[in-house]
């Protein structure tokens, strides 16, 4: 059985809670800082995902990102500290690890819908990519994922 | 006297610079193209090692390695197989027969010649000690814990044994159909071994697919003991910063204790000025992570202290390396770096060389695999290829038209 790891980083719990309720078939929460769901794609093929949210000592960072595929930071379109967050993993992410990131914007569906030519995402940096979402929707939080499984095919063809 | 290599390939353009390298380098090669032929000329010709080609048509892998295996003038040969699988379904199959390497094509033959010359120093020195043959894979704690084990074998729904190994000491866990069964370490109860061994990140670990009649004793699910092992590594590891190594000796400087309680007063008489504080975690009657959190607190509150030249004639080796580049007592962090390499050399020599040798080699194929298959090496340690990345996307791709 092969294990692939992606991280949904989020400073709200219940975004991460949401986002992997939205996708996995298994979910764990571990600890308030740590919460796993499980993605299975055949027998022999399984991604886990870790809803984290690190603190300034990046422990839990440095305990999973050894293994990591790619990020998933997710912040609230139209709240500015959360997307300064955002951008802070971001920059972390890829400079420290060398990592693929998505970023993406929650939307909330009671606003008015996002426009389509943003569904497939903006590409900000050769490692990362601009994505709106909705976290509680299933396609949605799967495009986000496919956004990122892109990056990481791209690197690999780089 | 010359080694025989035999080679069963029917692309006799793959193996062409091969075969000759190979009589360059001094060895009689022997090459056959028929699955029928194969094990004839097995018979007739008694190589040292033998490659097979994975795809030849008709052959059936599985009963010729069984046939060769089963043969007691050939079990101890080294079988190699060759090839390109392109599938998840297909590399996992082929880590259940019993071969010892895998060579990606095309070849490099410089390369390879070198594997096989490993291979067959190895068997050489095997001969010595016949292994058991079960189906399982070995490696290094530092790559996979136990809790990456217990995940592999709970998804798989897997039975066997593992084996983990740290320093002098050797615990078993057992599982059947993926759940866990027991687990054995010193003479530990089952539950308090299990978490025990979820906190090892250094040591080796052997899996062995087999039956067992292991009873249950332990009575939580493995993706409960994974939870707990994930939740126990993280604080073991934030425990053990701002700490001396767990292998340096304990002592404290007085007698007399103020202000503890009574299991703090329990493991400040435990220390006695010989035990290391990995022995006082061990020897407490405490679950390990409360024993660690309360050394913690008396070596902050200079209850106990470490005691700094604590080491075996190797460390102290390293130690005085350092010291004697500045002439100076040296810091803190450089000391615990000393200890860090001292320790993992120190561990590693704990598995035999045979083992050693196994285990980097399958360690730098992996890397060497990766490279061949076109995606960068990462600081992680679990990379999907690119086929795995294609099923992924698929899937999701797949369910996004479905809901469409």
């Amino acid at each position: 059985m092969r294990i692939g790891e992606i991280a949904v980083v989020s400073s709200d719990q219940g975004d991460r809670g949401h986002f992997l309720e939205s996708l996995c078939d298994q979910i764990e929460t571990v600890n308030e800082d740590i919460s796993f769901g499980r993605y299975m794609i055949n027998d022999q093929l399984l991604i886990h995902f870790y809803g984290i949210y690190p603190q300034e000592d990046r422990l839990s960072l440095d305990l999973i990102s050894q293994k990591i595929l790619g990020y998933i930071i997710l912040f609230r379109w139209g709240d500015v500290n959360s997307f300064r967050q955002a951008q802070k993993f971001a920059d972390l992410f890829t400079s420290r690890y060398g990592a693929s990131v998505v970023i993406a914007g929650h939307v909330d569906k009671n606003k008015p819908g996002m426009p389509k030519e943003f569904e497939s995402g903006i590409p900000i940096d050769k490692r990362g990519v601009f994505i709106f979402c909705n976290i509680s929707e299933s396609r949605s939080v799967r495009k986000v994922v496919l956004a990122l499984v892109d990056q990481i095919l791209d690197q690999h063809n780089n | 006297m010359r080694k025989t290599i035999l080679i069963a390939d029917n692309f006799e353009y793959e193996i062409t610079d091969l075969r000759k390298s190979l009589i360059a380098s001094g060895y009689e090669v022997r090459v056959v193209a028929k699955p029928e032929e194969i094990f004839p000329l097995i018979q007739r010709s008694k190589p040292h090692l033998i490659i097979i080609e994975t795809r030849i048509p008709d052959l059936n892998l599985e009963l010729l390695i069984e046939q060769i295996k089963g043969h007691s003038n050939f079990a101890t040969v080294p079988i190699a197989l060759a090839g390109n699988p392109r599938t998840v379904e297909e590399k996992i199959n082929f880590f259940n027969y019993e071969i010892d390497e895998f060579f990606y094509k095309p070849f490099e033959a410089e390369e390879l010649i070198v594997r096989l010359e490993t291979l067959l120093k190895e068997a050489e020195l095997a001969l010595e000690k016949v292994p058991a043959s079960a189906s399982g894979f070995n490696g290094s704690l530092a790559e996979m814990t136990l809790v990456d084990l217990l995940q592999t074998l709970e998804v798989g729904k897997k039975t066997g044994t593992i084996s983990l190994r740290k320093n002098e000491k050797e615990g078993l866990t057992y599982i059947t159909n993926g759940e866990v069964r027991t687990a054995t370490l010193d003479n530990l109860e089952p539950q308090k071994a299990l978490f025990r061994m979820l906190t090892w990140t250094s040591g080796s670990f052997s899996v062995r697919m087999q039956q067992h009649n292991a009873p249950k004793n332990i009575s939580m699910t493995t993706q409960e003991l994974i939870s707990e092992g994930i939740t126990r590594q993280y604080r073991w590891k934030k425990l053990t910063q701002e700490m001396p190594p767990l292998q340096t000796i304990a002592q404290k400087p007085g007698r007399y204790f103020e202000n503890l309680n009574k299991d703090e007063f329990l493991i400040a008489e435990m220390v006695d000025g010989q035990l290391r504080f990995s022995d006082i975690i061990e020897k407490s009657p405490f679950d390990d992570i409360k024993a660690l959190r309360i050394l913690k607190k008396l070596y902050e509150n200079s209850v106990i202290k470490a005691v700094t030249n604590s080491f075996t004639k190797t460390e102290e080796n390293a130690v005085a390396e350092i010291n004697g580049k500045n002439g100076n007592p040296p810091q803190d962090d450089r000391l615990k770096s000393a200890f860090a390499k001292v320790l993992k050399h120190s561990e590693h020599q704990q598995i035999s060389n045979f083992e050693r040798r196994r285990i980097e080699r399958r360690r730098e194929d992996r890397s060497e695999v990766d490279r061949r298959m076109g995606y960068r090496s990462r600081q992680g340690n679990i990379c999907l290829n690119k086929s795995e990345l294609m099923m992924l996307r698929n899937k999701l791709t797949a369910e996004i038209q479905q809901e469409n």
